[in-house]
């Protein structure tokens, strides 16, 4: 089951936004002071994160973000929000900027003086889907995190006497312990829903598989369409000519100077494990690509033929060729310009070290063991980096959906991110990140810079100051104190955060649901009950 | 200054001109000194650098170059600079930590320095940094009793030497208004050539080892050490970092009395105050030796295992046995050249069953033990590498044998340069994280406070509770100025 990760994203008026974030420290603290803490979003049973954000920007007026990562429905959720903390999103809402378009007449009707309508038809509208929404426990409801945690304390409890445990086998351990909670916890009696239903994995599939193919038969539109005006042999001249430029500007973009003057130095930067079976892939990536040219022949032989065409089989062959030889030269071209734009792209050295803000987003940190963060950046101009931005974020969102190691919560070995989003916001004029994470800051970003950095440099790269980067995806990230500098600055103080279960980090909600599993199974073998054993 | 005759660490040292502007702390321990004294200073406001001056004219700070007799190290907190007579534009181009202090109030959050860890009334010292960037009516710190603006740090052969020595410091720095607000007698605690702290464990066994065009490698020895092996940037400021950029560092307007000072090319104007400088964490630990053995005693009676006795206990909870032998799954690592073992990773004991994922060793310094599975473990290695920080700590008080009643313990002493990154991030992500290595509602069994303390093992893992018995006495962040730097404070009026 996918969880929903939305954000509610609202202008603020300029002249409202002390106001609003006065109202949203305000709930923060008397939701803070309670015991236990934030009660009324903890009885939202589908609720795991939520958050409050107001990111304030010279060149545009503040926006106010909310971040909500729940169970679905949608709909019922944000009417229990509205049923929680209705009237003070209301008064919130009151310091924002009416919402173009038709939302805006909703907004009135919630906003207006004594208005009395519910807040989420308007919340729901608003919510804006992110081009990444990565989830790390994947698929765990919040029932099923809290009755598993439950469980482990339970299982804490009886072990906290080991001694009659001492002279049992693994399998004689679990199925004692199991005869032991059985009776309290029902949950261990029935199969939960699968964390990843058939048809959600197959899903996934399809949109990764599915963007592929349309970048492909994009990138060899051109080359095909060539084909079928002009002759071969015409048409692969052009190509050839075209490509020749192209060609020369991408040695020229990989030869030029890096800008880097340690060359050497990077001897000792962190490897990534791309680099192992390189040449299995290759080889694998070509037979997938010839097989793709000849399916591509046959559609073309085979649609050609509908429409009239005269061509043979062979004929649909040189076009698929040509289409191919075309997307090559297109390829070359586009990093040609990518190296191009990437070597002329202003770095930000040093962000303007505002101390006070980062001593104000310090304050609200490290609280408890779990952190979040939200960031806002500006995305670099140009339809080439606008298209690139969009066809890399949600190819790295589709393939953190299907990516075995990613669907188990690893990214390159990190196993901290509860939830994580990032949406271009402001028409695509900026882009938004927020996330709910295990551990400090520091080692967030830590992590970010020294082993996730590919895919955090490819979803960061079209940020303006962003670190010098190459391809995309190389270097980048990886410049740590760079990176964090950049990052920290583009960062807005988390004025309001919720975290329904506080104390469990994504690791040990695995660890519960490993046990639980275990549990559910009246018997298990001695080498699956000695692993499973591992985890008490 | 030096005599040059021997090399100051085992495999590396500082290249010329850095090696006669750093000082000698920061490439070594001072072993051959075995007495030592930490004189807390607290400098007369807006005295200037006059006591500095006098002060370095009789007892000179000692250089990187070689072996010196006696040795001097001096530091300064960022209240101490400012009452030094340091200008407010310099002030404020050090690192936001070293701004702020151990003590601001989110930093004390982050290292875990609660009421839990802290000796009672505690803490005694610190540098009382005003929380620089409060907002107006934000909570903040309380201020410690004892203020400290400096720290010198001497060292000499034997007790009565040292005493000379600084019998002679306190003369001159009197006068001037100078008062020494705490003293710390220092001593390595050797036994058979290896110093002990004072539970009984061989320490400061593993350093990282610096690399980059400003460090010179002894024949024989790597360039680049391939498990300790850190960019000089990481322990000195104005040196290359992991991308051979150098680590940027507090600058100061150029006027006459800075011409002592280097130039940064990327900061026309200004003069480099932080080059060959770095900062130093100084944190004075009590250790309560009764109160470590009891617990480890009680624990190990919870055991109920007739060859699990204290010893075991107390060799899990640091990660290694007494002498400083790392635990392994069937027992300890085999001797590197006679010492204890370094160059080890934890593939053979990924889940802790010889030393315990949660084992002092393991939290301060994880290796490539974190990596979830054998093909992450090199990268794994690395990052961890990026969080290491030069000990160059002793212990002080009296054997527990010999005064029981006495105060004893360790003032850790550790140099980074981005203390955020390093110090800070040891302290809170392994040493003080509830989740550490999967683990559970649990910190480090050492520094930590009372709680639980995991012992993996098969079929079951055991938890047995262990108590406090190290608190924090104070400290604070230090910057340890380079030898022109120290030169120019002396010049300021």
């Amino acid at each position: 089951m996918a969880r929903c990760i939305v954000s509610v994203v609202v202008e603020v008026q300029p002249q409202g936004v002390d106001q609003l974030r006065t109202l949203i420290s305000q709930l923060r603290t008397s939701q803070a002071a309670l015991d236990p803490p934030y009660p009324a979003l903890q009885a939202i049973k589908s609720l795991h994160f939520l958050s409050m954000t107001v990111f304030a920007d010279a060149r545009y007026d503040p926006i106010f973000v909310i971040e909500a990562n729940f169970d679905p429905p949608a709909g019922p959720f944000w009417a229990d929000l509205d049923a929680a903390i209705g009237t003070e999103l209301r008064e919130m809402f009151r310091c924002c900027k009416r919402p173009p378009g038709p939302v805006g007449l909703m907004f009135d009707a919630v906003t207006v003086h004594g208005a009395k309508m519910s807040l989420a038809p308007f919340l729901e509208a608003q919510a804006l889907v992110p081009t990444v929404g990565y989830e790390g426990a994947r698929g765990m409801s919040r029932a099923r995190i809290e009755q598993e945690a439950a469980l482990f304390l339970d299982l804490r409890e009886a072990l906290k006497d080991p001694r009659p445990f001492h002279e049992k086998s693994p399998a004689q351990i679990h199925s004692a312990l199991r005869n032991q909670l059985l009776p309290k916890h029902a949950c261990l009696r029935e199969e939960p829903p699968p964390r990843l239903p058939l048809l959600e994995n197959i899903g996934d599939w399809v949109k990764m598989i599915g963007l592929v193919l349309a970048i492909v038969i994009i990138l060899h539109l051109p080359g095909m369409l060539l084909a079928w005006v002009v002759p071969p042999w015409p048409a692969l001249a052009v190509i050839l000519l075209a490509g020749a430029p192209a060609a020369i500007m991408l040695k020229n973009g990989l030869e030029a100077p890096h800008d880097n003057p340690a060359g050497a130095a990077n001897a000792h930067k962190p490897k990534t494990r791309m680099a192992s079976g390189t040449t299995k892939n290759l080889l694998i990536a070509v037979g997938v690509l010839l097989i793709f040219e000849l399916l591509v022949a046959l559609a073309i032989w085979l649609i050609g033929g509908s429409l009239h065409w005269h061509g043979d089989f062979q004929a649909a062959l040189i076009i698929a060729g040509l289409g191919l030889a075309g997307a090559i030269v297109l390829v070359t071209l586009i990093l040609a310009r990518l190296r191009q734009l990437e070597q002329l792209d202003p770095t930000q050295e040093f962000p303007p070290p505002d101390s006070r803000k980062v001593r104000e987003i310090m304050a609200l940190e490290d609280k408890i063991s779990q952190n979040h963060m939200s960031s806002l950046v500006q995305v670099k101009p140009g339809l080439l980096r606008a298209i690139l931005m969009r066809a890399g974020l949600m190819g790295l969102g589709f393939f953190m959906r299907a990516q075995p190691e990613a669907r188990r919560g690893f990214l390159a070995g990190v196993r901290t991110i509860h939830f994580a989003q990032v949406a271009p916001v402001s028409n695509g004029g900026r882009l938004m990140f927020l996330t709910n994470f295990d551990g400090s800051w520091e080692n967030y970003l830590n992590d970010f810079t020294e082993k996730v950095h590919l895919a955090v440099t490819l979803v960061w790269t079209n940020g303006v100051g962003f670190p010098p980067t190459r391809f995309l995806i190389l270097d980048g990230a990886s410049r740590g104190r760079l990176f964090k500098a950049w990052k920290r600055h583009s960062m807005a103080p988390s004025l309001f955060w919720f975290s329904a279960y506080r104390h469990l980090s994504v690791e040990q909600i695995e660890r519960d649901a490993r046990l639980a599993e275990g549990l559910r199974q009246s018997v298990l073998t001695s080498k699956k009950a000695e692993k499973w054993a591992m985890d008490l | 200054m030096g005599d040059g005759s021997l090399a100051v660490s085992d495999s590396w040292k500082l290249s010329a001109p850095h090696d006669a502007n750093v000082q000698g702390l920061v490439v070594s321990p001072f072993r051959h000194l075995e007495s030592g004294e930490a004189l807390l200073l607290q400098l007369p406001l807006s005295g200037g650098g006059a006591w500095l001056d006098a002060l370095l004219a009789k007892i000179p700070i000692t250089d990187a170059t070689g072996r010196s007799t006696p040795s001097a190290a001096l530091a300064f907190t960022w209240t101490g600079l400012e009452a030094s007579g340091l200008d407010e534009e310099s002030l404020t181009s050090f690192s936001q930590p070293f701004i702020e202090g151990m003590r601001q109030i989110d930093r004390q959050r982050r290292l875990g320095d609660d009421e839990a860890t802290i000796v009672e009334g505690g803490p005694l010292w610190s540098g009382n940094a005003p929380d620089a960037y409060a907002p107006p009516g934000a909570t903040v710190a309380e201020p410690t009793a004892t203020t400290v603006h400096a720290a010198l740090l001497l060292y000499h052969t034997d007790g009565k030497s040292l005493e000379g020595l600084t019998a002679a410091a306190e003369e001159i720095l009197k006068p001037h208004g100078v008062k020494i607000v705490r003293r710390i007698g220092l001593s390595l605690m050797l036994q058979n050539q290896q110093p002990r702290e004072h539970f009984g464990f061989v320490d400061g066994v593993s350093q990282p080892v610096p690399y980059g065009s400003t460090i010179v490698t002894v024949p024989g020895s790597p360039k680049v050490d391939p498990r300790h092996g850190i960019p000089a940037g990481d322990i000195l400021l104005g040196h290359p970092d992991g991308n051979g950029e150098p680590v940027p560092g507090p600058l100061t307007p150029d006027q006459p009395a800075a011409a002592v000072l280097p130039n940064n090319p990327a900061a026309p104007g200004y003069r480099d105050l932080g080059l060959d400088g770095t900062y130093l964490v100084l944190r004075e630990l009590r250790q309560n030796v009764a109160a470590f053995w009891d617990s480890m005693k009680a624990a190990a009676a919870a055991l109920g295992h007739p060859e699990r006795d204290e010893k075991w206990v107390a060799a899990r909870v640091i990660g290694r046995t007494l002498d400083g032998d790392p635990l392994c799954p069937d027992g300890t690592l085999e001797r590197e050249g006679g010492n204890p073992a370094n160059a080890f990773g934890y593939a053979r004991d990924h889940k802790g069953l010889g030393c315990p994922l949660g084992s002092h060793m393991r939290r301060a310094n994880p290796r490539d033990g974190l990596a979830p599975t054998p093909a992450d473990r090199k990268g794994f290695l690395q990052a961890s590498n990026n969080h290491r920080i030069l000990r160059r700590g002793r212990k002080y008080g009296p054997l527990h044998s010999e005064k029981p009643e006495a105060e004893r313990g360790l003032l850790f002493m550790a140099i980074n340069t981005d203390i955020a990154r390093q110090f800070e991030f040891i302290q809170q992500s392994w040493m003080f994280n509830s989740n550490f290595a999967t683990l559970y509602d649990e910190t480090d069994p050492l520094m930590g406070p009372r709680g639980p303390f995991t012992l993996p093992g098969q079929p079951l893992r055991t938890r047995v509770g262990v108590e406090t018995y190290v608190r924090l006495v104070g400290g604070d962040y230090f910057f340890l100025p380079s030898l022109p730097a120290l030169a120019y404070l002396a010049k300021l009026r």
